[in-house]
């Protein structure tokens, strides 16, 4: 899809909205129209010495009213326009952010977060503004043409000629617009650059403030942000300064051609100081449109970037097509999968390896039966947290078979989501909520649910001492929590949704022993629950029906921990180790 | 908070056009000179409009006619280069002095302490620093040089419209002092519309910033549904903010609109008596009715100067906030202490976090120099809240922490800091070069020395398969396991060489055999420092010299390490103390 359809396939979308702006945008521009042609009125007659008539005074109160008309059309004009611009900007942050939540999870974000958090905000309204701009020119277009009308209707020859100097503009920016649209973009590429880097540097900061590095970052941030003058001040010399500054004294060259030319004409009369008005006055607004005109071509284009560079942060798949598609049932999923009982998961030469390294799991191959407790064992490394992702399709495989009941699972990203399975990465980000919408997540509240999903992640000692209770505010990213509570919270999580499969990975990093211990056996207390499991610990190697041992991304040995003992030197020294 | 009191608004904007201006005083002063030719062209293009009206009207020469025209021409002429370099210049010195107010918010955001960090997310911060910053630039590219610019012209266009007719002139005076008026009362309506749609589109970055970084335990929660309507919600509250923002800031511009019709036909009206009685020409008619639209104008964007700077008065107020949030943290006077391994002393000490409940009661240890002290204790025990107690994360709530003998507090944070290492779970990485992030941008540590951190860390192997040494880009965390993040956290101290270490469940991700590699190094950065130590693991604490056992925020149990082990349990230091208490 080119981006000119794209474009046009947004306003597609909320026809209503656009129609009913156009026909404000018209009445707030032909109004002014109005009063030059009064005044034209009354200086003729001035400047005939036919002085004081009623007419005078009528057309005198006609400037009042029609001042307060143009006011009020106005108002709710700007009203609609916000409400374009919010319409536009809010498709596509919904939509791109529809997009990234679709793609696996790993693979999600193409770019920084802060740099995605910037195209978010700032491309997005970019290409906000332009469509207001465009039903802002729509109606000055329309103004300039009777403007043009009335104008032809006084004198055709001197109209002609006053365009001399809209033209020969029009000509110098058209011939600036390739430049406009590449210094906008290394503008905007400057910008992100930025804001990936106060991203970085406050997400950081505990590792800043103890390194004493407040001063280099902050140079860094500085000439990050000279780049960024740099570049913007070219971007803004095209857009802005030249072309603004060439349109608005255009008019005032076409005046004086127009004095130029009507010299002898008002010598002879045949050309009223009325007139003279009437043309100083429309110029001005044809100008304000060639004006606005120029810098909606160039909002266009640098629509088009802005475009371009949102397509960027879309996951791999993701299209223009999918950015500005309306429909807005993608806010809430039509379908929450069907619940498939798991009896038996096949995995089946299973290989992922990533894009950038070698890293990766090789030809993986195991079983997981219903109601049995799975535990996958190695060194860092040896692709332990890889093998999950890639069977949860949080990455992409490169090969491999995934079978649910014998049945082939197409899709591993669709598929292994609630009710079928559920995940509690090695790093658990919880959202700056209350725990319980934290667990929750827009599940419908449900007490005796939420209070055995937080028995099951050894989670109510932790609660119980909290003077909120599940109201507490966990802080961004759950940062007021500690380690362990982080990764137990992210547990409960994943037990109230009541899935399937439980994959659990590597819960030692955050928890001690003793709390790993009691949660494997609180997992073991409810009956059928199905679990496959990183963890480098003893306690969770007895209670496994099946361990499967890793080492340098392909499976050493798998079987029960006796067999594993005896098949697997790699297990040997790590039980060794963790007995030390 | 922020205040609304004009008087601090005031003087809060003298200080950074001040701070943020003066040293560009070159600039700011050609921009002056190119305003000041401007105002005198557009007041006299007017004036040459109505000279030439009343030349044709009474019959002068053509030749007259069209030297007057050309010289009219010549103006405009003129005038369109003069306005282009005024807005590149103003353009330039806004950038400038846009930079500076970042560089130094974001410093500041940097100094402040754990509390505030824990409360404002990333995203927020970068709106704040990036977006509100963004919204100040007009202020200081076109608010100050138009307003100031624009009311010597209207103080130019009131003079000329008195030397024309003093009766016009007091019509034009009359009408200019009622639009000021008018426009002064509507003046603040905006602001609050303008500050709750910036706080609108903060909220929806500090969303998307944390909800991007959470995308994959967000599909496996299955919580999309709930990600989007958020996502609705957000949306929605933008929607009406924009809405009221935009049609509040367009009140004083309305309001003008209808003062100026009215002018303009008084204006009209005046002058037709006037000219009944032959006290004005046409041409002067002219040119105050001209003036009048050129009056309104200049009041239109003065007030469109005065809206857009309501927009920046809202953004200054927010930064002004954040620039006046202190740290809790306060910087101490600076104490000297001794060289070498220092002591560490916690004498009485109680802290909360919140009202919810306390972390630390009346906790009392000590470490001499050079020893190593392990922690142990279930998760939420409060072992973490100790090692930030030491370098001044958070600042104790009762009792006191004293290293080298000396208070915490009486240290300046760059002091006590340099003298401290630590290692935590979460390893903060930049998304730089290798070298960047083991020496945080230090261009002072020479490559040698960090090649052999690297080396003496046993990460040579790893570092030899960098494509690029150590200028490798490292992206985000992909590609760098959260083991090896951890291996670069213990470079990073390793080169700081400090005298204290607190290795926060360091170890913690890293499988036992991983652990073992790393163990050489982290003995030898041990060795000859003050240490403390979080560990679950029996084998990390056996090799330290004592271990303290914490529960609730509380020691219960204090001695080496062979006192505390049970024989018959499986090395659980926490379950044996669990037990005995």
């Amino acid at each position: 899809m080119k981006p000119r359809q794209a474009l046009w396939r947004m306003v597609r979308a909320t026809p209503k909205l656009y129609v009913t702006d156009i026909v404000l945008q018209l009445f707030r521009s032909a109004i002014p129209l109005l009063p030059a042609l009064v005044v034209w009125k009354v200086l003729d007659q001035y400047s005939h010495g036919s002085n004081l008539t009623s007419g005078v005074w009528v057309m005198v109160g006609l400037l009042a009213g029609i001042a307060v008309a143009r006011v009020t059309v106005l108002l709710m004009s700007v009203a609609m326009d916000a409400e374009v611009e919010s319409a536009v900007g809010s498709m596509l942050m919904r939509n791109s952010f529809a997009r990234i939540l679709d793609a696996p999870g790993a693979a999600a974000l193409r770019k920084p977060v802060g740099d995605v958090v910037s195209r978010l905000g700032g491309d997005t309204t970019t290409i906000a503004e332009m469509f207001v701009y465009a039903l802002m020119v729509a109606g000055a277009g329309v103004q300039a043409l009777l403007a043009v009308i009335v104008m032809m209707t006084i004198d055709p020859l001197v109209t002609l000629v006053v365009f001399v100097p809209l033209a020969a503009a029009g000509v110098l920016i058209n011939l600036a617009s390739s430049r406009i649209k590449d210094y906008h973009r290394a503008s905007r590429l400057a910008a992100g650059e930025v804001s990936a880097f106060l991203g970085d540097a406050f997400n950081g900061v505990q590792a800043i403030q103890l390194a004493g590095a407040q001063r280099p970052i902050i140079a860094r941030l500085t000439s990050l942000n000279e780049q960024r003058r740099r570049r913007t001040l070219r971007s803004r010399l095209f857009t802005e300064t030249f072309m603004v500054s060439l349109w608005t004294n255009t008019a005032h060259v076409g005046v004086g051609l127009v004095l130029i030319i009507v010299a002898g004409q008002m010598n002879e009369g045949t050309f009223t100081v009325g007139e003279l008005a009437l043309f100083v006055a429309y110029l001005g607004w044809i100008a304000d449109f060639t004006s606005l005109f120029s810098q909606n071509l160039a909002m266009y284009k640098q629509s088009v970037a802005s475009l371009n560079r949102l397509e960027e942060i879309l996951p791999a798949g993701g299209s223009l097509a999918c950015l500005t598609t309306s429909a807005s049932t993608r806010l809430v999923d039509v379908d929450a999968p069907r619940r498939v009982p798991l009896m038996c998961l096949e995995v089946r030469d299973l290989t992922s390896v990533h894009p950038n390294s070698a890293r990766g799991v090789h030809d993986v191959s195991f079983d997981v039966q219903r109601g049995t407790f799975v535990v996958v064992t190695g060194r860092v490394g040896s692709g332990k947290s890889t093998l999950l992702r890639s069977l949860l399709g949080l990455i992409p495989l490169q090969r491999g078979e995934i079978r649910w009941n014998g049945e082939l699972v197409t899709d591993p990203a669709q598929f292994f989501v609630p009710p079928q399975s559920a995940y509690t990465p090695q790093v658990p980000r919880l959202y700056s909520d209350t725990m319980r919408h934290n667990i929750l997540l827009g599940l419908p509240e449900d007490d005796e649910r939420l209070r055995l999903a937080v028995r099951s992640a050894v989670l109510e000692q932790d609660i119980d001492h909290l003077k909120h209770g599940l109201a507490t505010l966990v802080g961004p990213r759950g940062a007021k929590l500690s380690g362990g509570q982080l990764q137990r919270v992210a547990a409960a999580r994943m037990f109230v949704r009541e899935p399937e499969l439980l994959v659990f990975d590597d819960l030692s990093s955050a928890l001690d022993v003793d709390t790993e211990r009691r949660l494997w056996e609180r997992l073991a207390e409810v009956s059928g629950r199905t679990c496959l499991a990183v963890s480098h610990r003893r306690v969770a190697w007895e209670r496994a029906d099946h361990i499967i041992v890793m080492a340098d991304g392909r499976i050493e040995a798998q079987g029960t921990l006796e067999d594993v003992l005896r098949a697997s030197s790699e297990i040997k020294h790590l039980w060794h180790e963790e007995g030390a | 908070m922020g205040t609304t009191e004009p008087r601090f608004v005031l003087r809060q904007q003298a200080t950074l056009l001040r701070t943020y201006l003066g040293p560009q005083w070159r600039k700011v002063g050609v921009l002056v000179v190119l305003l000041l030719a401007n105002i005198v062209l557009e007041l006299l293009v007017p004036l040459w409009l109505a000279r030439f009206i009343d030349q044709a009207l009474a019959g002068a020469q053509l030749a007259v006619l069209q030297v007057t025209a050309l010289v009219f021409l010549a103006m405009a002429l003129g005038r369109q280069v003069i306005v282009g370099a005024a807005g590149y210049v103003s353009e330039d010195v806004s950038w400038v002095a846009t930079n500076g107010v970042r560089a130094d918010l974001a410093a500041h955001c940097l100094d402040l302490d754990m509390s505030f960090h824990k409360s404002h997310r990333p995203g927020e911060l970068i709106e704040r620093v990036d977006g509100d910053v963004t919204a100040l630039a007009t202020f200081f590219s076109s608010f100050v040089f138009e307003v100031i610019g624009r009311s010597l012209l209207i103080f130019g266009i009131l003079t000329l419209a008195f030397l024309a007719d003093f009766r016009l002139g007091l019509v034009l005076a009359s009408f200019a002092v009622i639009g000021a008026i008018a426009l002064r009362r509507i003046q603040g309506v905006a602001v609050p519309q303008f500050k709750t749609l910036r706080q609108a589109r903060a909220d929806l970055s500090g969303f998307f910033e944390e909800q991007l970084s959470v995308t994959e335990d967000l599909r496996a929660s299955g919580a999309r549904p709930y990600a989007m309507s958020m996502l609705a919600g957000l949306l929605k509250q933008y929607r009406v903010a924009n809405r009221k923002a935009s049609v509040s800031s367009r009140y004083s511009s309305s309001v003008l609109e209808v003062t100026v019709s009215m002018a303009s036909a008084a204006v009209i009206a005046v002058g037709g008596v006037l000219l009944e009685r032959d006290a004005v020409t046409v041409g002067v008619i002219y040119l105050v009715y001209t003036y009048t639209n050129l009056l309104s104008m200049t009041l239109f964007r003065v007030t469109r100067q005065l809206d857009q700077f309501q927009a920046a008065t809202a953004s200054m107020q927010r930064i002004a906030e954040l620039y006046f949030t202190r740290s809790a943290v306060t910087e101490g006077s600076g104490s000297p202490l001794p060289t070498g391994a220092l002591s560490v002393e916690f004498a009485d000490v109680s802290f909360r976090y919140g009202p919810d409940r306390q972390t630390l009661r009346n906790l009392s240890f000590d470490i001499a120099p050079g020893e190593s002290l392990g922690l142990v204790g279930r998760t939420g025990s409060g072992k973490t809240t100790i090692g930030r107690l030491l370098f001044r994360g958070y600042d104790v709530g009762g009792g006191a922490v004293r290293i080298g003998g000396v208070d915490v507090r009486q240290l300046t944070l760059a002091q006590l800091r340099s003298r401290i290492g630590v290692v935590t779970q979460d390893v903060q990485l930049f998304r730089a070069s290798l070298r960047d992030n083991l020496t945080l941008f230090d261009a002072g540590i020479p490559d040698h020395r960090i090649e052999a951190a690297i080396d003496s860390l046993g990460l040579s192997g790893w570092y030899l398969s960098q494509p690029a040494g150590l200028d490798t880009p490292i992206d985000n965390d992909r590609g760098v396991s959260a083991g090896e993040a951890q291996l670069l956290a213990f470079t990073r101290v390793l080169l700081r060489e400090p005298d204290i270490v607190i290795l926060d469940e360091a170890s913690s991700r890293l499988d036992p055999a991983t652990e073992r590699l790393v163990e050489r190094a982290v003995s030898r950065l041990l060795e000859g420092r003050t240490s403390l130590v979080i560990a679950h693991r029996l084998a990390t604490v056996t090799r330290l010299d004592r271990v303290l056992v914490l529960q609730d925020g509380e020691a219960v149990r204090h001695g080496r390490p062979d006192e505390l082990v049970r024989p018959g349990t499986d090395g659980l230091l926490a379950l044996s103390a669990e037990r005995g208490a």
